[in-house]
């Protein structure tokens, strides 16, 4: 049974415009990570607020303007992409656990204990990276890691349930370290074959062994 | 517990999604070199969102641009038509567009071409709105010398009996403001002619605003255009303004 939708007409254009300034910063990065286009992301930035403003009497008062928003500018994104040919990639044969089988992977552990400097260095790359990801993934990681959007909030402006969001989030999340890793062990970011030669002090306790443990 | 959904406890975990409880409890689960792995995620993640933030911020063209195309929409909330009502609407369009492009080709207005020129037809509202400075010469030209446009803006009425052209006599300057271009390289001087809004659009050769006024131009949004020194200008709007190119000096040489 449809819900009935509360009338909200009486919002006056400077209203509904100051609500829209105080997020327009947010709301257009979102954009453009999304759909990776200035121009584009121009336009889909203006029908955006033209749809919400067209549609605000389909907002219930009292709920999230934010996330009402969100969901009206992510249908815009998915158009666009779609009108431009960037559709969403398939999954690719991802498997479930992507995100915890990444730990054995060598050279992961030095991505996780400098990140700063390996996103530095990684550059476009991680641009590259984000641009691989399906929408959906896409849209998931940009709402939660950079907006701060919670999953039921995710949820409603991606109108899929909770346990999907967190499912583009763990996949995306892989596929996009996964990317990052390749591209650093490609450059020599990060270490691609095991150590040779064994560590430092392994080696002097190897010594200390031989000499049958007379150094101090 | 399947992979997936171990994935998924991690995910929880890591936004902050777990109530105190429920993450105590996750946490308890976990290895030492889990734990270790986790922490490092939560440092890996928040570099993460900082790179993809990258202090991006929407542009006041884009905004301005925004605001104009909502001030411009009807303002009533679109309503459910009945089918007959759509169907009627829809063999209107067809009788007009019909009327347009087949019964007489040669009547084709400007409406019907793709517009470059975002806000071509604004309205003297909005001219007044959207001005940045006091309708003067004087206000004017200091705001183009700020934005780096070094060419002079004769008086009107000095320009009127100068102008060979036949300019309007009811003609009177609104204000200045950027023009709606991307690279915020071309500025507008906002008029008012016979009662209509007329744009006198500048900006420096070579630019991402002058290659915009020529496309508006091959796409017959340009009433006139014209090279001024180091500049090229044009004249916008759905109301003849003769005379308008010749209130900015340096000789013009026209563009062919």
């Amino acid at each position: 049974m449809d819900q009935p939708v509360a009338e909200n007409t009486a919002i006056t254009m400077d209203e509904f415009m100051a609500k829209i300034e105080k997020h327009r910063n947010e709301f257009y990065r979102y954009i453009l990570r999304t759909v990776w286009d200035t121009g584009v992301t121009d336009d889909v930035f203006a029908s955006a607020v033209l749809a919400a403003w067209e549609n605000r009497h389909k907002f219930t008062p009292g709920t999230n303007f934010r996330a009402w928003v969100y969901r009206i500018i992510t249908n815009k994104c998915f158009v666009a992409n779609r009108e431009t040919g960037r559709t969403p990639q398939p999954l690719e044969n991802t498997p479930e656990s992507a995100f915890l089988t990444l730990g054995g992977e060598r050279g992961y552990q030095d991505i996780l204990k400098h990140p700063e400097s390996v996103l530095e260095q990684c550059g476009d790359e991680l641009n590259m990276a984000i641009k691989k990801l399906s929408t959906a993934q896409r849209s998931c990681i940009m709402l939660r890691s950079v907006e701060k959007l919670s999953y039921k909030e995710i949820a409603e402006v991606l109108d899929i349930p909770v346990g999907t969001v967190m499912t583009h989030l763990s996949r995306g999340r892989a596929r996009l370290r996964k990317d990052l890793l390749n591209y650093a062990r490609e450059r020599g970011v990060v270490r691609d074959r095991p150590r040779l030669i064994p560590k430092k002090r392994n080696l002097a306790g190897s010594l200390r062994e031989a000499d049958g443990g007379t150094q101090s | 517990m399947t992979d997936n959904e171990r994935d998924n406890m991690w995910m929880a975990c890591l936004d902050g999604e777990l109530s105190s409880a429920e993450a105590s409890a996750f946490e308890a689960s976990l290895t030492p070199g889990e734990r270790d792995r986790l922490a490092a995620e939560m440092r890996f993640e928040s570099a993460l969102a900082e790179a993809l933030h990258g202090d991006i911020k929407c542009p006041d063209a884009v905004w301005r641009r925004a605001r104009l195309i909502v001030r411009h929409a009807d303002g009533a909330p679109r309503k459910r038509r009945r089918a007959w009502t759509a169907f009627f609407a829809a063999a209107a369009a067809i009788t007009v567009l019909f009327s347009a492009y087949v019964v007489s080709p040669t009547h084709r207005t400007r409406e019907h071409t793709p517009r470059v020129l975002a806000t071509l037809y604004a309205s003297l509202d909005d001219f007044a709105e959207k001005s940045e400075v006091p309708a003067t010469t004087e206000a004017v030209q200091a705001y183009l010398r700020e934005n780096g446009i070094n060419l002079r803006l004769d008086n009107l009425d000095t320009a009127r009996k100068q102008s060979g052209e036949g300019m309007h006599h009811d003609m009177s300057l609104v204000g200045a403001c950027e023009g709606e271009c991307p690279d915020h390289t071309m500025q507008a001087l906002l008029f008012r002619c016979c009662g209509r809004p007329v744009r006198l659009l500048v900006a420096p050769l070579g630019s991402g605003g002058a290659h915009m006024l020529q496309a508006a131009n091959e796409n017959n949004e340009v009433q006139r255009m014209a090279i001024i020194g180091k500049y090229v200008a044009a004249v916008v709007g759905d109301h003849p303004a003769p005379g308008l190119l010749g209130l900015l000096k340096e000789p013009p040489r026209p563009v062919v």
